[in-house]
């Protein structure tokens, strides 16, 4: 069973109205559905006493299997990935009946009565193991699955206990550093992914530190993680005050002492300003690590920018309201900050320049409006470790200009086209500039941006010169087939900017679906990874991406949404560390596969012969 | 000042507190302070800026030992003390110089609550002796019912602090528990108190999690605090009670919409806390866990203030019900009447609604007195305790207030101070005002005055760095708030004065080394400091001057 399916819980009327957690039924049947079994912990296999069991049903829609829009921009730190456990009845408070729940005895054991038969999604939390699904790898699970002829299922709940990192930052002089900001990123599990770049901000959870320097960021899920810090030197923040995210000193405040306007630059274990050079953490499951940082400070960057009112001075006569020039404003982004970017504050300002100090090395956009406020001249400068003191404007560089346009669905223009820096890792997107808002870009905050020039099939976006992956969400389902640029060089998903250039997308929205039973020997395969690979994989300017499902107790499956297509279907019994997404890899098993033809049919069903894992 | 928002009065007081504690020598003089270039330009005329080197050392207050790597700022420039607390200005040409001190842990002094506090230094020649103080420790741990530890719940610290006429409640950041349900602040010293917040469902045991507050909010106690003192460490460990939720079907009635109903349940500890409900048509459910629970609801807007209350028991059962009937606030008009003693003349009263003229053309506005009542008998959640008088359809000020006990308090700015207050027969200077129902209430009558005196205090020059403050605490029941009035330094060793005007009366004059967090109406707390100080009389005719010693603090 997917999650993304089973975030659409569409109705609950099987649920009988109840208030209390033990659901009894008041009608006729007389058969019992229950779920029994036992948690214990995947550390020792010892018993999980009092842990909370609770049923959410669900009916298998055709939730897309593209990813939801993003929302806003909010990637601040959670508690790690997974299931929050929460069903649309506890979320609504009050209209739908509560899930069936129930609380294991001393040893783990517990109980539960659902009110019928249907795929249950069974989810367990208790003090230590945060909420989990049964059979739970990445977002899937194994939903376990009663019906008239089956209606009871025992089974053992692994729990995988809560990981823990925890330690000590000191500063330069062996002193604590308080309120330090500890971010811990999960790497994605199965290797690399060749068409897309590492993936950056995904899963992360965060701690700060205390007045003793110390931090704890517990409830992670088990895995490997890298750890970077956040920090300001406290003696720094009265005179330079600026640095990601501090208020600032009003502009005419007297120069900060040199000795003393220092920077953390984000460091990541066990003390590389590069997260290339990073060391991977590897957690196991309730495993408790101290990672312990040392910060070195380095002297704060300073980006001068002359004051945008006097490169276009009013001509004589000419009626200018100060006001009405919007000032420079200069932001951070990228993947290491919370939500994608970072405003920073003006130092220090003379007659004729702005003084953007405090700087520590990353990623900076400047935003110029023009005299007359209607266009912005953007540009990025990329602050490296050991950068001079003082940068100026010659030191960025422009950002281009590039035209999209969409092609191929009528409803192409709620989409949002997002540009993944290959580089930095920053996110632009590019919404439709008819809704009014021209999208969320950065350096914007509280200023209503002038509307980006075009209609709904046809935009402009403002895109350093990098490497990008293009990536599109909407509401529709709408999926990229393919991509042509003018002036600008593209592979599969990939595209090149190095100057002006016109890209026109291709979408189309047309989905199928497939479901089945995978079965071993003859008997049903639960848990195993279903694979459902398009015929195309791996050869170069192949768009498509592989779609996954977890088969549930009675081997069931179903992958929806899909682009029509030919692909094969592949089930890997156990084959959840299998490197999917290895082209070599996934070759053998494709021999092994049977090919489903999703060209015409919008539904098929196939059963499949799992695997062992090689 | 007015103030529409209840939060808004906590803040507008938290920032004038900060600044009258940071900065109450910035208030006295600015002269002199900057630049070098106009920093010669102050004195002499011909001379030429004096260059000198300040050296210093920075020690812990409480027991001399040097403090390292403190930042010392010396009004534009800063610098890091040595490993022996050791710090050197060379080429410092100001005249005057403030000082800054900051070091993570630590504060500029003893007891202020917050903020960074500017120090005038008197004399720049010989080596400057600064002291910090290190902040108290608070911290402690939570567990539930089983013994276990309850990790992420919220814990609140508040920090009682006396300002001008009250006591307040200054909140300070919270936190949570950690994976061990140990929670932990750091503050300068001081007085607090410590709660719990309400938890719906804990994390470790899906359970409620009442509040608890320590020290725990009796009635009889209006400010509960326990105090910790600079550089101590105390470990408060907290029981509260859990349990599972059970429903209670609970209908409002007296308004007809859901929108804004705030709903608090209070435990028979004293604690309230709001409660998650959803209420459709003013019928719904609210959970709590077993266990007896005054449920109030209230709406509280522009246009509409309502309340009620009812008691209600949890057994668990189905047939829990509570049901709440609200009723509006009784309304208290204020009315304003001036008397105005300019000259000799007898004066002259003068009513009107809003505001008033003298004969001679002064008005004043009902904002400028700053009037509040603040309520006695609510245990607090954060804003809600101090009620405003408000402009209603006819422009005319009046307060809304839901049954309780109030104390009126009047922080006006400017010349203009209460000379009398009443609600019927009740004198509202020395008496609570009492509020047992709704509908009309007696008004609130106001005469003003703004007849002022000035007055000059001086007082020996202290022999260390210190600031000299000058309390003038009025004899007999008044409003007029006691603010320190910093003395202003000399750079020789002369007496130091302190000047002011003041609404005409009898005084007790009190100069001070350190500021007075504490209520000098109480004789208690009077008593601890009247050593030196002197009864003034102060009236329209000429400055009233006196001389005073400064006052030593016995220890309460």
């Amino acid at each position: 069973m997917r999650m993304w399916t089973l975030a659409r819980v569409l109705t609950l009327a099987m649920i009988s109205a109840g208030d209390l957690p033990s659901v009894s039924m008041a009608t006729a049947p007389t058969r019992e559905y229950r779920i029994t079994g036992v948690a214990v912990s995947t550390r020792n296999g010892a018993p999980v006493p009092y842990c909370r069991i609770t049923a959410y049903a669900a009916i298998t829609s055709d939730a897309t299997a593209m990813p939801a829009p993003p929302p806003p921009r909010s990637r601040a730190p959670g508690l790690g990935p997974g299931p929050r456990g929460q069903s649309l009845a506890s979320r609504t408070g009050g209209n739908f009946a509560p899930p069936p729940q129930v609380t294991a005895d001393s040893s783990g054991r517990f109980s539960l009565e659902v009110p019928g038969p249907g795929a249950w999604r069974l989810a367990a939390t208790a003090r230590g193991f945060r909420s989990q699904n049964y059979d739970e790898h990445e977002s899937f699970h194994s939903a376990v699955v009663l019906t008239e002829a089956a209606p009871t299922f025992n089974l053992t709940f692994r729990l995988r206990p809560d990981s823990v990192l925890t330690g000590l930052i000191l500063d330069e002089a062996g002193d604590p550093v308080a309120s330090a900001q500890v971010m811990a990123e999960l790497i994605a599990p199965a290797g690399t992914d060749r068409t897309r770049p590492p993936s950056r901000g995904r899963a992360t959870a965060a701690g700060r530190t205390d007045d003793r320097g110390k931090y704890e960021i517990g409830g992670l899920e088990p895995g490997s993680y890298r750890v970077k810090v956040q920090a300001q030197p406290w003696y720094a923040a009265g005179t330079n005050g600026n640095q990601l995210g501090r208020s600032a000193a009003p502009p005419t405040s007297p120069s900060p002492d040199p000795s003393l306007d220092l920077v953390y630059p984000i460091t990541w274990f066990p003390g590389s300003d590069d997260e290339a050079t990073a060391e991977a953490i590897k957690l196991g499951d309730g495993e408790e690590r101290q990672v312990d940082f040392h910060l070195s400070a380095i002297p704060a960057i300073h980006l001068k920018v002359p004051r945008n009112e006097n490169v276009n001075p009013p001509a004589p006569g000419e009626q200018r309201n100060r006001q009405q020039v919007r000032p420079v404003t200069v932001t951070r982004v990228g993947s290491d900050t919370a939500f994608g970017f970072q405003q920073i504050n003006v130092t220090r300002g003379s007659q004729s320049e702005l003084d953007f100090g405090g700087l520590s090395p990353g990623t900076y956009e400047i935003r110029i409006p023009s005299a007359d406020g209607k266009t912005s001249e953007v540009r990025q400068v990329e602050i490296r470790p050991g950068s001079q003191a003082v940068l100026r404007l010659e030191d960025s560089k422009p950002m281009v200009r590039v035209q999209l346009k969409l092609n191929g669905s009528p409803n192409s223009e709620n989409a949002t086209v997002e540009f993944l820096d290959s580089e930095t890792g920053a996110r632009i997107d590019s919404q439709n500039p008819a809704r009014g808002h021209g999208g969320f870009q950065p350096g914007e905050l509280g200023d209503r941006p002038p509307p980006e020039e075009g209609d709904a099939t046809s935009r402009v976006v403002m895109l350093p010169p990098h490497q990008f992956s293009v990536q599109v969400y909407s509401n529709s389902g709408l999926y990229l087939t393919g991509m042509e640029a003018e002036g600008a060089r593209v592979t599969g998903r990939l595209v090149t900017i190095s100057d002006q250039a016109t890209l026109t997308l291709n979408f189309a929205d047309k989905h199928a679906s497939v479901d089945g039973v995978a079965k071993i020997d003859g008997n049903p395969a639960a848990g195993a990874m279903v694979l459902l690979v398009p015929a195309t994989f791996g050869m170069a300017g192949d768009l498509n991406t592989i779609y996954r499902d977890e088969s549930n107790t009675d081997g069931s499956f179903r992958i929806a949404a899909v682009p029509p297509g030919q692909y094969i279907l592949v089930a890997i019994d156990h084959g959840w560390d299998v490197d999917w997404r290895d082209p070599a890899t996934i070759g053998q098993y494709l021999l092994h596969g049977t090919p489903v033809d999703l060209r015409t049919a919008a539904e098929a069903h196939q059963e499949v012969v799992a695997v062992a894992p090689t | 000042m007015r103030f529409n928002s209840r939060r808004g009065v906590l803040y507008c007081l938290a920032v004038s507190l900060i600044a009258s504690v940071a900065c109450p020598v910035c208030f006295a003089q600015l002269g002199g302070v900057g630049s070098a270039s106009t920093a010669g330009q102050a004195g002499t005329t011909t001379a030429a800026p004096i260059s000198r080197t300040i050296r210093g050392r920075v020690t812990n207050g409480p027991d001399g030992a040097a403090i390292p790597r403190a930042l010392v700022a010396l009004n534009s420039r800063s610098v890091l003390t040595d490993s022996q607390g050791r710090f050197t200005f060379p080429d410092f040409t100001d005249q005057q110089a403030y000082a800054t001190l900051t070091k993570p842990g630590f504060s500029q002094t003893p007891d202020q609550p917050m903020g960074m506090a500017r120090q005038r230094l008197p004399k720049l020649d010989a080596t400057l002796e600064l002291k910090m103080y290190p902040d108290a420790t608070i911290t402690g741990t939570v567990t539930g019912r089983d013994g276990l530890p309850l990790t992420h719940v919220q814990i609140i610290l508040r920090r009682a602090v006396f300002f001008q006429n009250g006591w307040r409640w200054i909140p300070v950041n919270p936190t949570q528990t950690d994976l061990h349900g140990e929670y932990r602040f750091r503050q300068p010293a001081g007085r607090f108190q410590i709660t719990l917040g309400y938890v719906a469902r804990s994390q470790d045991t899906g359970e409620a999690v009442l509040p608890v507050s320590f020290p725990s909010n009796t009635s009889t106690n209006a400010m509960p605090y326990f105090e910790v003192a600079s550089g101590q460490e105390r470990r408060i460990d907290l029981r509260p009670t859990t349990g599972p939720v059970y429903p209670v079907h609970l209908t409002v009635d007296g308004q007809d919409t859901a929108r804004g109903i705030q709903l608090t349940a209070s435990t028979s500890s004293g604690e309230r806390f709001q409660v998650p409900s959803s209420l459709q048509a003013g019928v719904g459910r609210v959970s709590l866990p077993l266990g007896t629970y005054t449920l109030q609801a209230r709406i509280e807007n522009r246009d509409v203030s309502m309340e009620g209350t009812t008691r209600v028991v949890v057994t668990g059962k189905p047939t829990d019900v509570a049901v709440i009937h609200m009723e509006p606030a009784a309304i208290v008009a204020v009315e304003l009447a001036i008397t105005s003693g300019s000259s000799s003349a007898a004066a002259q009263p003068s009513s009107i609604q809003d505001g008033s003229q003298t004969s001679t053309g002064q008005t004043v506005d009902l904002r400028q007195l700053n009037l509040r009542l603040h309520n006695l008998s609510e245990s607090s959640l954060p804003g809600m305790q101090d009620a405003t008088p408000r402009m209603n359809e006819t422009k005319a000020y009046e307060f809304r207030l839901f049954p309780g006990r109030y104390r009126l308090e009047a922080l006006a700015v400017g010349t203009w101070y209460v000379e009398t207050a009443v609600s019927g027969v009740t004198n509202l200077i020395s008496n609570d005002l009492v509020i047992s129902s709704a509908g009309s209430g007696t008004p609130v009558r106001i005469v003003a005055n703004n007849t002022q005196g000035a007055v000059t205090v001086t007082a020996p020059m202290p022999p260390d760095a210190e600031n000299v403050y000058l309390y003038l605490v009025p004899r007999g029941p008044s409003l007029v708030p006691i603010n320190p009035i910093p003395f202003g330094m000399s750079t020789d060793a002369g007496p130091v004065s302190a000047s002011t005007r003041i609404p005409v009366g009898s005084y007790l004059a009190i100069a001070t080394t350190r500021q007075i967090q504490d209520d000098l109406r109480n004789p208690d707390v009077l008593s601890r400091f009247s050593g030196g100080s002197k009864v003034i009389e102060v009236s329209t005719n000429g400055v009233t001057t006196v001389n005073v010693d400064i006052a030593q603090e016995k220890a309460p």
